[in-house]
This record gives C-alpha cells, sequence and structure tokens, in this order.
C-alpha cells in the first residue's frame, strides 16, 4: 500500500465517533427527486427500480453530509442523517418540516408537487432554527378515496382500509411490511420495487395546469379524489410503460 | 412555445369578439350577455382541450392525448354547432329571402 493511502487509513481509524444525535433540538431535512422520466420508462419493479432509489439515496446523502459539513465549520454540531446510517426515523421528520404529509403506503410521505417520488436525507443539529410546521394538503383525504397504490401493489402489502389506524401511538394507513419486504427482495422481474410510486396519481405525471387542476380538486373533496383516481385510470396515466424513456438495458437472467 | 401559443389563442380570441359584434350589428340584433358567457365558455373549453393535448403529447403521454383529444374534440363540435344555432351564425332552416310567385 503507498504510503500516503496507509497514512490516510490511519488517520480515518484515529477519528472519534460522530456523537449521537438524541440531543439535538433540530433536524434539516432534504429531498432529492427520484427522476420521473425514468419513473415513467419503467414498470416500477424492473431494472431500474432499485437504482432509482440508490441514486436519489446517493445525492441526499451527499446533500447531507457537505450541510453538516458545513454546519460543524460553523461551530455547532451536526450529524447528516443518510441511508445506510440513519438514526431518525424519516417520515416524521419529514412531516414535522412541513415537506409532506403520510401517504397511504404507510411509510412515505407525500410531498405537494414531487408526491412520494423522492428519496429522503436529514441533518440533525443544534445550529438555532426557526421550525417549519406541518402542512395539511389534503392527502389524508385524497388517499382514503384514492386507492391506486393498494391496487397496484404487485405484493398486495398495501392497506384498502379508508380510514387511518393508530399503530404505535401514530394515526396511519398500516401496510404488510413483510409482505413488501419479501417481494422487494425476492423480486424476479427486476430489482426492488417502487410500483406505488409508479402508480400515484400525485407524482405519476409532468407539473401542468391539467395536473394542478386534477391534485387542487382532488385534496379538496372526497368525491373529485375518486373522480381524479378515476381519470387518470381512463387517460392511462401511472400504468403506461414510456418506451422513449426506457435508457438502461434489462437483465432478467440476472433477478431469477 | 407555450409563450407562442398564448398569445396565438389571445389573437383568435380578440378577432373572435370583434367578428362575433360586427355580425350582431349587421344582423342588427345584440348578443344577450348569457350568449356571451357561452360563447366564452366554449372557447376556454376549446383551448383546454388543444392545450392538454399538446402537453400530453410533448410529455409522451400518448394514450392520455388521444383519450383527450377524442373527448375534447367531441363537446368542441357538438357544443359549437349548438352555439353556432343560439348565435345565429349556422341556421339551416333560414329562408333564402326569395319569394316564389304562385
Amino acid at each position: 500500500m503507498p504510503e500516503e493511502r496507509r497514512q490516510t487509513t490511519a488517520k480515518l481509524s484515529d477519528l472519534k465517533p460522530v456523537p449521537e444525535n438524541q440531543h439535538y433540538p433540530y433536524v434539516i431535512v432534504v429531498l432529492v427527486d427520484q427522476n420521473l422520466k425514468t419513473m415513467l420508462g419503467s414498470t416500477g419493479y424492473d431494472g431500474i427500480s432499485g437504482s432509482m432509489s440508490m441514486n436519489s439515496y446517493l445525492f441526499s446523502g451527499l446533500i447531507a453530509c457537505t450541510l453538516a459539513a458545513y454546519i460543524r465549520n460553523l461551530g455547532y454540531n451536526a450529524r447528516a442523517q443518510h441511508c445506510a446510517n440513519y438514526q431518525v426515523t424519516l417520515p416524521p421528520a419529514i412531516i414535522s418540516a412541513g415537506l409532506g404529509e403520510m401517504s397511504r403506503t404507510g411509510e412515505c410521505a407525500l410531498h405537494p408537487r414531487l408526491g412520494f417520488r423522492h428519496k429522503a436525507a436529514a441533518v440533525t443539529t443544534d445550529l438555532p432554527l426557526l421550525p417549519d410546521k406541518p402542512i395539511d394538503f389534503g392527502v389524508a383525504e385524497f388517499c382514503s378515496k384514492c386507492k391506486k397504490c393498494a391496487e397496484h401493489c404487485p405484493a398486495g402489502a398495501i392497506s384498502f382500509d379508508r380510514d387511518q389506524k393508530e399503530f404505535n401511538g401514530y394515526y396511519k394507513w398500516v401496510n404488510d411490511m413483510p409482505k413488501c419486504t419479501v417481494f422487494r427482495t425476492t423480486n424476479s422481474e427486476g430489482s426492488s420495487c417502487g410500483r406505488c410510486m409508479k402508480v400515484c396519481p400525485w407524482n405519476n405525471k409532468e407539473q401542468s395546469w391539467v395536473h394542478s387542476v386534477g391534485t387542487w380538486a382532488a385534496s379538496r373533496s372526497g368525491m373529485a379524489a375518486k373522480l381524479l383516481k378515476d381519470i387518470d385510470d381512463m387517460f392511462g396515466y401511472g400504468t403506461e410503460v414510456v418506451q422513449e424513456y426506457r435508457w438502461w438495458l434489462e437483465w432478467p437472467e440476472l433477478y431469477k | 412555445m407555450y409563450s407562442v401559443l398564448a398569445f396565438f389563442f389571445g389573437a383568435v380570441a380578440v378577432l373572435g369578439v370583434i367578428r362575433l359584434l360586427q355580425f350582431s350589428k349587421a344582423r342588427d340584433a345584440r348578443l344577450k350577455w348569457h350568449v356571451w358567457v357561452a360563447v366564452a365558455a366554449w372557447y376556454f373549453w376549446t383551448v383546454a382541450g388543444i392545450s392538454f393535448v399538446i402537453i400530453n403529447v410533448a410529455d409522451k403521454h400518448f394514450k392520455a392525448a388521444g383519450t383527450g383529444a377524442f373527448i375534447f374534440f367531441m363537446v368542441t363540435v357538438l357544443a359549437g354547432v349548438l352555439l353556432a344555432r343560439l348565435t345565429g351564425i349556422f341556421n339551416p332552416f333560414k329562408s333564402s329571402g326569395q319569394q316564389v310567385d304562385a
């Protein structure tokens, strides 16, 4: 091993562990889009699905680490919370930061414009900040009527219940996590799964007046939510696979 | 492109209003306010339909574009014929004005 490389390794091993975050009063949340066009070209559970997630995890982690380093340089404590290195549960942090509401999937917070086509990272810190507040833009009403993700979930893991239930002290739609996990890890048609994200009427198309009118109405009335879902189905949004956007090569033998 | 289209549809709207005013003046019968509202609604629907199709074609939602084109086009044509009858622009039963002497 070259000398300079050995020195770097030695220096890294001398580093003290990053302090635990439990006592940091603030959290800064980062969302990174998973890329609409790639999602439109995918079935939601083919070869690109896992990479879409991990690409966004990578960039959200990069942002979180950079931000945490910057805050530490200011003289405060900060810890980046990112994929494979979380010490906080992200959905409550996303909701508290006003970046979304809990969706029917039970584990994904839905952003007003991104839907849940995102991956999140965070920075916990003691840097004094002015906190945002949770937002309510009608997702509970919308998800209670739509149920499109539940209809299209290949594992049948998403609840069809109309109302949220109390789970561990929180009201949410409770999905069948083992079913979801088993499907994602044994998916013989691709890598992982994001079918619920792919079909969700909130994030399965580009931003335009068409989409804005639909989500605006659907977030205000249950009847409009049902209508939006039916119109979404009629126009083929969410379930279509746009061949022009398939930039990757499938490798079906890999998943068997 | 969308700015050019917005300008184009605005220009067509102005020309349409001028043409309707000239038409009603020539017939010496002013159009009622609810007819103007109906014409405006029809024009809005038509422009919305064209916009919907353009947006969906641009984003490669071809099923949405095709279905949308069918629905918007059908309603536009039917409502257009109805409006043309209402305003008097289109009247298939209008007499030619010539009288035939027995």
